[in-house]
C-alpha cells in the first residue's frame, strides 16, 4: 500500500474534482434533478453507514468498550435529540455523557 | 439568528458570519473534528496528514473513511474509491450553493475557492441567511466569515483530538472517538427529506453488513446499494415522478 501522504494527495484531487465539476455545472443544471437526489441518497447512506459501522464494529480505542454501552449512548443521544425538537448539541452531549456513565451504572446494577 | 446588519459593509457581514459560526454549529464541528483527530491518531497517520485531511478534503465522511480504511491496511485503490464516493455529496452541494452567492452570471475564479471551503454545515447556514440578506456581495462576505471560522475550528479540533487522544484517561479518551459518529448521525437525522431518511436507515443496516462480507469494498458496495434502493423506493412511492 502506498504511503499516507501520496494517498492523501490523490484523495484531495479526487474530492476536489466533485467541487470543481459542481462549479462548472452550477446554473446549467437544475439542482433538483433526480440524478442529484440519487447522489444525495448514496452520500447519506455511505456517511451514516460508516458511522454506524464505527459504533457496531469499532477498531482502536472503542474496541475495549462494550457494545451495550455504545448502543445506550446512541439511544439516549437520539431520544434527547428528537424530544427536544432536533437539538443537535443536546443530543450529542447526552449521548456522550451516557456512554461515559453507562459502564459504571452497569457494574452497580449487575 | 440576527442576520441583517445596520452597517451594510462586507466587513460587518464577514464578522457576523464568524460570530454565527462560533455558536452551536462551531461547537458541534469542533467536537466532531476532535473525534476525527483521535480516530486519525489511532489509524497511525501523522498529525500533519490528519490536519492535511481536514484542510484538503474538508468533508467528514471521506476523512473518516480514509482513516478507517487506512488502519485496516487495505489496498490504495479501494481506499481512494471509497473516499471519493463518500465525498460525492460535495457535487450537488456545490451546485446548490453557487446560485445563492453568485453576483453575476458566468464563472468567477473565487467560486473555485468557495467550493472548497463550503460544507454541509455552511450550506445550511447560507440557505437560512439568504432568506434575510438579498445583496449577493454581502451574502458572500457572510459566507467567507462563517467558513473561515468553521475551517479554523475544524483544524484546531483535529489538532486537539489528535494530541489529546492518548493523554486523556480511559473512558474520556474513548468518548472523544465516540463523538464523531454520533454527530454525523444527528446531522443526517436533521434532514426532513424522506428519501434521505430512508437512505440513512438502509445505510446503517447495509454498510456494517457489507463490512462483514468485505473490509475493502463493504463501505462502497453497501452504501451505493442502500442509497440506490432508498432512491428507487422513494421514486416508486411518489405519485407522479
Amino acid at each position: 500500500m502506498p504511503d499516507a501522504a501520496s494517498l492523501l494527495g490523490i484523495a484531495i484531487v479526487c474530492t476536489y474534482s466533485w467541487r470543481w465539476m459542481g462549479v462548472l455545472i452550477a446554473g446549467r443544471m437544475d439542482d433538483e434533478s433526480p440524478v442529484f437526489e440519487w447522489v444525495t441518497c448514496v452520500a447519506y447512506a455511505i456517511a451514516t453507514g460508516l458511522m454506524m459501522k464505527i459504533i457496531l464494529l469499532p477498531g482502536g480505542a472503542l474496541l475495549n468498550t462494550h457494545l451495550i454501552d455504545r448502543l445506550a449512548g446512541l439511544a439516549v443521544c437520539m431520544g434527547v435529540f428528537y424530544s427536544l425538537g432536533k437539538n443537535l448539541l443536546a443530543g450529542l452531549g447526552a449521548g456522550v455523557f451516557v456512554f461515559m456513565l453507562f459502564p459504571g451504572l452497569r457494574s452497580l446494577v449487575f | 439568528m440576527d442576520f441583517r446588519r445596520t452597517e451594510n459593509t462586507k466587513g460587518a457581514y464577514f464578522r457576523q458570519g464568524m460570530k454565527h459560526c462560533v455558536q452551536a454549529p462551531g461547537i458541534g464541528l469542533f467536537a466532531a473534528m476532535s473525534g476525527f483527530g483521535a480516530l486519525a491518531k489511532e489509524s497511525g497517520v501523522s498529525l500533519l496528514i490528519a490536519v492535511g485531511m481536514t484542510g484538503g478534503l474538508w468533508s467528514t465522511p471521506g476523512q473518516v473513511a480514509f482513516v478507517e480504511l487506512f488502519a485496516t491496511g487495505i489496498g490504495g485503490v479501494a481506499l481512494i474509491a471509497s473516499v471519493t464516493i463518500a465525498n460525492v455529496r460535495m457535487f450537488p452541494l456545490t451546485i446548490a450553493t453557487m446560485p445563492l452567492l453568485r453576483s453575476r452570471p458566468g464563472l468567477q475564479p473565487v467560486q473555485f475557492w468557495i467550493a472548497h471551503i463550503n460544507s454541509v454545515t455552511s450550506f445550511v447556514q447560507v440557505v437560512e441567511m439568504s432568506h434575510h440578506v438579498s445583496d449577493r456581495s454581502l451574502r458572500t462576505a457572510y459566507f467567507f466569515g462563517f467558513t473561515t471560522a468553521t475551517m479554523s475550528l475544524g483544524l484546531l479540533g483535529t489538532t486537539f483530538g489528535y494530541t489529546m487522544a492518548y493523554q486523556l484517561p480511559g473512558v474520556v479518551g474513548q468518548s472523544l472517538v465516540f463523538i464523531t459518529p454520533l454527530y454525523m448521525l444527528l446531522l443526517a437525522a436533521q434532514s426532513s427529506q424522506r428519501s434521505v431518511q430512508m437512505s440513512v436507515v438502509l445505510g446503517c443496516a447495509l454498510v456494517p453488513l457489507g463490512y462483514l462480507v468485505s473490509t475493502n469494498w463493504g463501505l462502497l458496495t453497501g452504501g451505493v446499494l442502500a442509497g440506490t434502493l432508498a432512491f428507487a423506493v422513494d421514486r416508486a412511492r411518489k405519485p407522479h415522478a
